[in-house]
């Protein structure tokens, strides 16, 4: 097998672990607010799993990187364009129907990925899909029961999550867009789009079970893991970055 | 104010704990049903690995020596799990089942088979209502919270003079 | 977390326990420190006052949620984050863990969150200051929960069973709280001029209001004397204030922090610090819902709770709709 160039290896993974990162900080934002306390707990069990998953594999990038970037330096002091995280993980996360929605469009994809990333080449990322395979599974099966819970609900929910459907869903075809990076990666990482097929086995019987009708609209391919953001990550990032920034070289 | 009065039925807790023989009564939760209170009996209740199997009943479900015992008669007998509190201020903790026609038969075929208890000691709930945590799913409810060592006083090594806090 | 006075003065407690019918081995249970059990008898004051009690308690952390979690979003590493969340989501399995015991002294959720909602149950006050730097979240967990781990512990030997059982559980998730908000806070000191300058500006903050966390003076705590009696407390305020002050300067000195009070210092005659004297106008200010940010706290618990409605309902109607189709 040919060498990998460890920068296609860093960029993958800053584009795995920016997008736990950001869904983590978005799941966190419920801490305290969410429908009842029973739930409250779960999302922050969810939340934290998702931080755990960033901080090994923005390690993992930043030991690659060899400059002595650690994950609190490649978490708080890169900027917007630097973030590599897909879209539909830094979008506001709105009310509990779409923060579910999200949780289980990100967590199928996610379980399959860990599953092919479970035979990596690299022992280290292989060693990471084991053990977020785990995590990734309960919370696909979380959002999963909540989906089918609101979708299939009283008038309200069904529209709710029907309207959380329309606008998050456009932003799914990132997930499955590749390019030269992964290309150069084969053996090491999958190509995106092979992973299609298995994410849709998973998540449209749970949008049927939940009576949510699919958008046949494709829309705009968002472009988040190669840098080009929605607005929402600036502020994100300006509020999560804010001590380092402003007390730069402290002691925390 | 809207919504004061909707919580979710209440269903009992029990917990296996990793060395552990039998499920003891942890505590309560609010759920929209069974499966539901499965997971947030996990989220809730085995932050710290307090467990690797759960049990979960509908409150309205348990029934108790000197009350009450819950609706519910089948023409065949089928199987109650019996629950005892050795004394007072313990758990309930499992101690085996009984085959009855309703609940209050349990209580007597459990008084028989483990003794007589004061009031409140016993429960008995009928094992078919009972959820438990799937063995094959054992990975996802539990194992996930053994790498969050931050949870514990021991990941915070404080300055000799203080570390007794 | 938890103040152990919550009550407005004035009002004075209800000794019911002397009237009513007595309740058969109630007093013999009492007095051989036998835990008290749902299904046992029981005084209509003593459960009236362990509802209260339990409730105030488990309302205390679902509120104390909301001062940390203003900094979660902002923790400065994702360790911290981590930390901080952990410890956050503790607060509201404290709560949950209380609700639960006190519901089985027959009283639902919906009414206890209710009443917290409406304003008629008191919550701990401490819970209404802001939390305006970093180093807040370390002075929470080194004397916010410091204070109410002093407070707890005798807890864990209250007589009734399922609160003594909550608060074991709640104690022992406890320690990593204080011990995360001092570790914090070493670090801090270990750092720049201006980091040290944010702890003791926290510690300057906090150190009066976590003093009244312990509630009135033993000669104006209304419910004292009643509570001992049943075992639902075990010390004084005072005796317990006076627990925790000793127990802490020795950390603060160890920190390398001052604590705000010229009349803190050592009396070797009674093996105690004396410390100044407390606000209580300040106190009664925050008690009667006039501190920094009560009106703030109220209104996110209430939003929470609005804001949540839709899903605890479309929850509960697919769950009939399940149990409908299941039927057929």
């Amino acid at each position: 097998m040919a060498e990998i160039d460890n920068k296609d290896l860093i960029e993958y993974l800053l584009r795995l672990g920016d997008s736990t990162l950001v869904l983590g900080q978005r799941l966190a934002e419920w801490c305290g607010h969410a429908p009842a306390i029973e739930e409250d707990i779960a999302l922050t069990n969810t939340a934290l799993d998702l931080i755990g998953q960033a901080r090994q594999l923005l390690s993992y990038a930043g030991e690659l990187e060899g400059s002595g970037r650690d994950e609190d330096a490649l978490a708080f002091l890169r900027d917007e364009l630097e973030f590599h995280n897909l879209t539909l993980t830094e979008l506001e996360g709105g009310d509990f129907g779409r923060t579910v929605l999200r949780m289980l469009l990100f967590a199928a994809y996610q379980v399959v990925l860990w599953q092919v990333l479970l035979r990596s080449t690299d022992a280290r990322l292989a060693a990471i899909a084991e053990k977020s395979l785990k995590e990734s599974r309960y919370h696909l099966r979380y959002g999963a029961d909540w989906i089918v819970r609101l979708g299939d609900g009283t008038e309200e929910s069904h529209r709710r999550m029907q309207a959380a459907l329309e606008y998050m869903w456009s932003f799914t075809a990132e997930l499955f867009d590749r390019d030269e990076v992964e290309a150069r990666l084969a053996g090491v990482v999958p190509s995106s789009d092979s992973l299609r097929s298995a994410w849709e086995g998973i998540v449209l019987p749970v949008l049927a079970a939940a009576t949510l009708q699919v958008p046949t609209v494709a829309g705009y391919l968002s472009r988040g893991k190669y840098g080009i953001h929605s607005e929402a990550l600036g502020p994100l990032l300006a509020e999560m970055q804010f001590l380092q920034r402003a007390y730069p070289g402290g002691n925390w | 104010m809207t919504g004061f009065h909707d919580q979710w039925p209440q269903y009992e807790v029990f917990i296996k704990s990793r060395n552990g023989l039998e499920h003891k009564h942890f505590s309560s939760l609010h759920a929209t049903d069974g499966q539901h209170a499965l997971l947030l009996a996990r989220d809730v209740y085995t932050r710290r690995q307090e467990g690797n199997s759960l049990w979960v009943v509908a409150a309205s479900d348990v029934s108790q020596n000197g009350a009450e015992p819950a609706a519910g008669r089948s023409d065949t007998p089928r199987q109650f799990e019996v629950f005892l509190r050795l004394k007072p201020g313990l758990d309930h903790k499992h101690i085996g089942s009984v085959d009855a026609c309703d609940a209050a038969a349990a209580l007597r075929s459990a008084e028989t088979a483990f003794g007589q208890y004061p009031a409140g000691s016993l429960w008995v709930l009928p094992s078919a209502s009972v959820l438990t945590s799937e063995a094959e799913w054992s990975g996802p409810f539990f194992d996930a919270m053994a790498d969050k060592t931050y949870r514990l006083p021991t990941f915070y090594q404080l300055p000799a003079a203080v570390n007794n806090m | 977390m938890y103040t152990q006075a919550l009550d407005l003065p004035g009002v004075q407690a209800t000794d019911s326990a002397v009237t009513e019918a007595p309740c058969v081995g109630f007093d013999e249970k009492l007095a051989a420190d036998i835990k008290i059990e749902p299904s046992d008898p029981m005084p209509d004051a003593y459960r009236k006052t362990l509802i209260r009690q339990i409730s105030q308690h488990a309302h205390s952390e679902i509120v104390g949620m909301l001062p940390e979690g203003n900094w979660i979003t902002r923790a400065p590493t994702l360790k911290r984050k981590a930390i901080l969340l952990a410890k956050v989501q503790d607060e509201g399995g404290h709560g949950l863990y209380l609700y639960a015991a006190a519901e089985t002294l027959g009283v639902s959720r919906d009414t206890m969150v209710a009443a917290l909602l409406d304003g008629s149950a008191k919550y701990s006050s401490i819970f209404n200051y802001p939390t305006l730097s970093w180093a807040d979240i370390g002075v929470i967990g080194w004397l916010v929960d410091g204070a109410a781990i002093t407070n707890q512990v005798p807890l864990c030997r209250c007589s009734y069973g399922p609160y003594a059982r909550a608060m074991v559980r709640v104690c022992k998730e406890e320690s990593f709280h204080q011990r995360q908000g001092y570790d914090l806070l070493v670090a801090m000191m270990k750092g720049s001029a201006a980091q040290r300058a944010m702890v003791q500006e926290a510690v300057d903050r906090w150190w009066w209001p976590v003093l009244m966390m312990f509630g009135p003076h033993d000669q104006d705590s209304v419910h004292g004397a009643t509570s001992m009696k049943w075992g639902i407390k075990r010390f004084s305020n005072d005796d317990l204030r006076q627990k925790f002050v000793d127990a802490t300067v020795p950390q603060a000195e160890v920190l390398g922090v001052t604590l705000p009070d010229p009349d803190l210092k050592w009396n070797a005659e009674r093996g105690h610090y004396d410390f100044g004297a407390i606000d209580w106008n300040e106190f009664w200010q925050v008690v009667k819902g006039n501190g920094p940010c009560n009106r703030e706290r109220m209104a996110a618990r209430i939003k929470a709770h609005e804001d949540g409605a839709w899903v605890r309902e479309a929850a509960r109607v697919h769950a009939e709709k399940k149990t409908a189709r299941q039927a057929h």
